[in-house]
């Protein structure tokens, strides 16, 4: 019996070897058929390439310990031959040698193979020294250059490179006249400026529940919603300035339309890439977010339900639903127009008496009202005395259900 | 003409003269605020800071450059003009002060809708108002 156990082990054991060392050769297969795009190799080549790239860190760390007093640089060139560079300072000459790395991976695995190691000398400045240089400058540069995008050291050549964004306005003559002064003050060492029409950004993730808002004014994210193409779009509260920004990624909301009526108070907005708008949104907390799975209409929504509702004044707080029915009459509640009864209001408590918990106040309007990771809708109005708990006497919201009126579904 | 006469006459043109050396008063600005009904303490959920700006008659809410004209639904608004404040329900706020609002958008304002209380001037900026039912203090978290 236990020599049966054991036997079976092994041949699991080996199975899951197998199976994993070809998944492993996929991977490697699939990527040396992109590198061959790039370079006039054939595919044993390039996965060789690649397996010297991934098993080179026993090599590289040898040769930075070596020449740690002189190094400028590494890097790998792809053509016509795949080899090691090494930048050194000073002009003391290094004679190149072909660098040994054991394959660590895929069919290469456990094989010895070689790489060309080349070294140029002359270098002006070690590595530490030009890092040291980049980090001195970098106040000075976003001085300089008050659209700096970014700014790097280049191993290849021992330049400082900074990414400088311009609209096309601005003269370049005038930039690179800055950059030889700048190079002057710095004993005459390479500096170099990449032009870009792109402002950068990370790419984010645009979200229900966030805080958005223009020069004078904010509001909250609601819900992600797309139109029958699929289009996504962000939504907050109609009356809402219309040039927003979601601050915590800083992307532009381009604003493409709203609806302030009877019934609707809604605006909404699509981002540009690399941003996406996303079906989450952030709920009991402000930094992580909760997936969207779902929406409750107004007819299904009852007297007494919990709800929830994330705004960026108040933050997080439930109540319960006190009617679906609800007309506000508050001047200019419905952009001039009388209210339909078709808001939901929402009170502290299920009795209707005293505020329990619940937090709202100006800047929370547009934000999702929830519950767990239903939708139920975007927060219209508040009746409040301050922004803590118990001091809300009431918020209204506008039900999912206008969004799907306006051909809308939710993104989820 | 005597001593006296004389004296008399140089007198009362230095008192003339020293009057005309004071400032002449100012006029107070008729400040207005206009005013309609208290419609209850619900509010648009937005939030809104301004400065206040007074301007001749007329009262402004600044968003950098750009002026809003409020018309008050707050129980009680007006201009204070021995103190030069406007009061809103009991607050006092001077020119300059930053207010802070619900409401929303603003959008250009036709008198023929509403049932004024206390109209604004006709000289005042209509082009963009909106209707405050309530002045919050600034909070600074964002």
């Amino acid at each position: 019996m236990k020599l049966i156990v054991t036997t079976l082990a092994s041949f699991i054991a080996i199975c899951s070897f197998q199976v994993t060392a070809a998944t492993i050769d996929n991977e490697l297969t699939a990527q040396a058929n992109e590198y061959i795009k790039d370079h006039r190799v054939s595919l044993n080549e390039a996965k060789k390439r690649l397996v010297i790239q991934n098993s080179k860190e026993p090599l590289i760390n040898q040769i930075k310990q070596q020449y740690s007093s002189r190094l400028a640089g590494i890097y790998i060139e792809h053509d016509p031959t795949y080899k090691i560079i090494v930048r050194l300072k000073g002009g003391q000459p290094i004679q190149s040698f072909t660098g040994k790395v054991r394959g660590n991976f895929g069919s290469f695995n456990n094989t010895d193979l070689d790489i060309p190691v080349e070294f140029q000398t002359g270098a002006n400045e070690t590595l530490t020294e030009g890092i040291t240089r980049l980090k001195t400058n970098i106040p000075n540069l976003k001085k300089l250059f008050p659209d700096l995008q970014a700014t790097w050291y280049d191993e290849k050549n021992g330049e400082i490179g900074l990414l400088v964004y311009t609209d096309g306005k601005t003269s370049k003559s005038t930039l690179e006249q800055k950059l030889n002064t700048l190079s002057s003050q710095n004993k005459g060492l390479p500096f170099r400026i990449e032009y870009t029409n792109q402002k950068v950004t990370d790419a984010a993730s645009i979200r229900g529940g966030a805080l958005v808002s223009s020069s004078a004014s904010y509001c909250t994210s609601g819900f992600g919603i797309k139109n029958s193409a699929g289009t996504r779009y962000m939504t907050t509260a109609g009356h809402c300035d219309n040039s927003l920004q979601d601050n915590a990624s800083g992307a532009a909301l381009t604003f493409v339309s709203e609806r302030r009526n009877a019934s609707q108070d809604v605006q909404w907005h699509s981002v540009s890439s690399p941003h996406t708008i996303t079906p989450e949104f952030y709920a009991d907390s402000q930094t992580t977010p909760r997936v969207l799975t779902g929406r409750r209409t107004r007819t299904n929504t009852t007297q007494g339900d919990n709800v929830c509702h994330q705004g960026r004044t108040t933050g997080y707080s439930c109540g319960y639903v006190a009617q679906i029915n609800y007309a506000p009459t508050y001047d200019n509640a419905c952009n001039g127009q009388a209210c339909s009864p078709v808001w939901v209001r929402v009170k502290g408590t299920a009795s209707g008496t005293g505020n329990g918990t619940l937090k709202c106040y100006p800047g929370d309007s547009g934000g999702p009202v929830f519950a767990s990771q239903t939708a139920f809708g975007l927060l219209k109005g508040t009746s409040t005395s301050g922004t803590g708990a118990g001091q809300c006497n009431e918020y209204y919201y506008m039900s999912t259900d206008e969004l799907y009126n306006l051909g809308f579904s939710l993104v989820y | 003409m005597n001593k006296q006469n004389i004296l008399i006459t140089l007198l009362t043109g230095l008192v003339i003269l020293l009057n005309g050396c004071t400032n002449p008063p100012q006029p107070q600005n008729k400040v207005i605020v206009p005013k309609i009904a208290y419609s209850g303490g619900a509010d648009n959920a937005s939030y809104s800071e301004a400065q206040i700006k007074i301007e001749g008659s007329c009262i402004y809410l600044m968003h950098a450059s750009d002026r809003v004209l409020p018309v008050f639904a707050t129980k009680d608004a007006h201009w204070d003009s021995n103190k030069h404040l406007l009061i809103v329900d009991s607050k006092q706020y001077k020119d300059g002060d930053t207010i802070a609002y619900g409401s929303g958008e603003a959008y250009p304002l036709n008198l023929n809708d509403y049932n004024w209380i206390v109209k604004p001037d006709t000289t005042c900026d209509l082009s963009k108002g909106i209707i405050i039912n309530q002045l919050i203090d600034p909070i600074t978290k964002k």
